[in-house]
């Protein structure tokens, strides 16, 4: 699979968190209509004591407003979710996610953030690409993505 | 060095079809474009589209389209892991075993250097027999020739021009580091379409058994025995004086060439001709004049085994690399 190819996939976006919350976060730069304009990031849910979840790194959640158009609007009540894994491979980006498994959509999620996460972190989807066979590829291309990226 | 030779014979287009019985499509990754006749049709974007067709009557997909051109951008070569992410992709979007799928039609074949411009050595390939034969000019130049049958289609065209005049810059780039294409070289494309695959296989072809390597080999087997069955011309060696190429022998070099495709005596022809003329116009004298000059002319064109533009040794050796 070339870069090429996996680029018609990609949607870069850019979160940043509103001033004065734990962790809730607005599309600052991308395309709109993807992604809730609104995410929050964190594990909210009741933690189980098993060992996959020690390697979860954290949550991220979102719903679409009433007036707002999304890629997964009609999916789950509008309610977008994944649990975002490290990939030790790639240590320099925070994780990646899965969206959404439950709807057999394997839209792959990977996130980046130069504060880890405490202010900003872009999402990089890629559609159709969060199985397994293709997740080191988007990683791979994405490392370069942001190398070649004017900082 | 770089160059074609560690590049083989690839599939490129393919109609696929799959009935769904039980099970439902994914319709998520797809752009609806229009409904023709009772079949929505949707579009999957890549690198380039592929079709995708549901038919509610019949609860059957068809998927359509050139996987390299999807996967790459191009279809100057692909490899069989190219075509299996390719498949997987698509697969893994639309949730559908398209492994289990019946080939409807593909195409398979292969892009050669030659040493010849292109529309030199496409003038040079007439025919197949029992096969129509069609030409494709672009003005004045011939472009490509195919010969049809109703289950199997030749085609050979010049695919230099395609990728001058179709490929974006960056792709060209790519071919020219990655399979070492040079924009000043001749290339040609070499390609059997099955139009029925179930006909010409004797029986439904999947496309797991059309991935399979045995199938493949077969098919390159193919590739060579349908360049092998087309006629070509190029049979007469050059005269390597000028004074030996006037007017005259000229046209006798293409008639000569012409003999053993369409089974005829080039000086009995001449002969005949003459007999025609009413003697009126020409004397007796005046016929055995012309037919002594013609026949120095033939003395002067020798002919030789094959024709210099078959390429036939060049495929053979890709077909082993």
């Amino acid at each position: 699979m070339n870069e090429r190819f996996i680029e018609t996939s990609h949607i870069p976006l850019t979160y940043v968190k509103k001033d004065g919350t734990k962790g809730s976060f607005y599309l600052s730069n991308g395309k709109k209509g993807i992604l809730p304009q609104r995410i929050s990031l964190g594990i909210f849910a009741q933690k189980k004591e098993s060992q996959k979840d020690k390697l979860k790194k954290d949550e991220i959640n979102g719903t679409y407003k009433k007036t707002e158009e999304g890629l997964y609007k009609s999916l789950n009540n509008g309610r977008v979710h994944s649990s975002i894994w490290g990939f030790e491979e790639y240590p320099e980006f925070y994780g990646y996610g899965i969206i959404d498994e439950r709807y057999a959509l394997y839209d792959l999620v990977i996130m980046y953030s130069g504060n880890n996460c405490s202010s900003s972190f872009d999402v990089h989807l890629f559609r159709g690409m969060g199985k397994p066979d293709f997740i080191q590829k988007a990683f791979h291309y994405l490392r370069c993505y942001i190398k070649q990226k004017p900082q | 060095m770089k160059g074609l030779q560690g590049y083989s014979m690839n599939l490129d287009y393919i109609d696929i079809s799959k009935f769904l019985d039980k099970d439902r499509i994914c319709l998520d990754y797809l752009q609806r474009n229009a409904i023709y006749d009772g079949a929505e049709m949707y579009y999957f974007n890549g690198c380039r589209k592929i079709e995708v067709w549901m038919r509610q009557a019949t609860n059957q997909v068809n998927i359509k389209g050139s996987i390299p051109y999807f996967i790459n951008g191009h279809n100057f070569y692909a490899s069989h892991q190219d075509w299996l992410e390719g498949l997987d992709y698509i697969q893994g979007c639309l949730n559908v075993n398209i492994y289990s799928g019946q080939v409807n039609s593909f195409e398979f074949g292969t892009i050669q250097e030659i040493p010849f411009p292109e529309p030199d050595f496409l003038n040079h390939h007439i025919k197949v027999r029992g096969m129509e034969a069609r030409a494709y000019h672009k003005g004045q130049v011939l472009t490509g020739r195919e010969f049809v049958s109703p289950s199997l289609k030749i085609k050979l065209y010049d695919v230099q021009r395609n990728i001058k005049t179709k490929l974006d810059k960056p792709i060209r780039a790519d071919l020219s580091r990655d399979y070492g294409w040079d924009s000043r070289k001749h290339y040609i494309k070499l390609e059997n379409h099955y139009r029925q695959p179930e006909a010409y296989f004797k029986g439904n072809v999947q496309l797991s058994e059309l991935l399979s390597s045995s199938f493949q080999q077969d098919l390159k087997k193919g590739l060579l025995t349908s360049y092998q069955s087309i006629m070509k011309t190029g049979t007469t060696a050059i005269p390597k004086s000028k004074a030996d190429i006037n007017a005259g022998t000229i046209p006798l070099m293409i008639l000569k060439e012409l003999e053993g495709l369409y089974d005829f005596n080039t000086e009995e022809l001449i002969k005949g001709k003459l007999k025609e003329i009413p003697e009126d116009v020409f004397s007796p004298d005046d016929r055995k004049a012309r037919l002594r000059t013609i026949r120095d002319n033939l003395k002067k064109i020798s002919q030789q085994g094959g024709s210099r533009y078959d390429i036939a040794e060049l495929l053979q050796a890709r077909l082993e690399a």
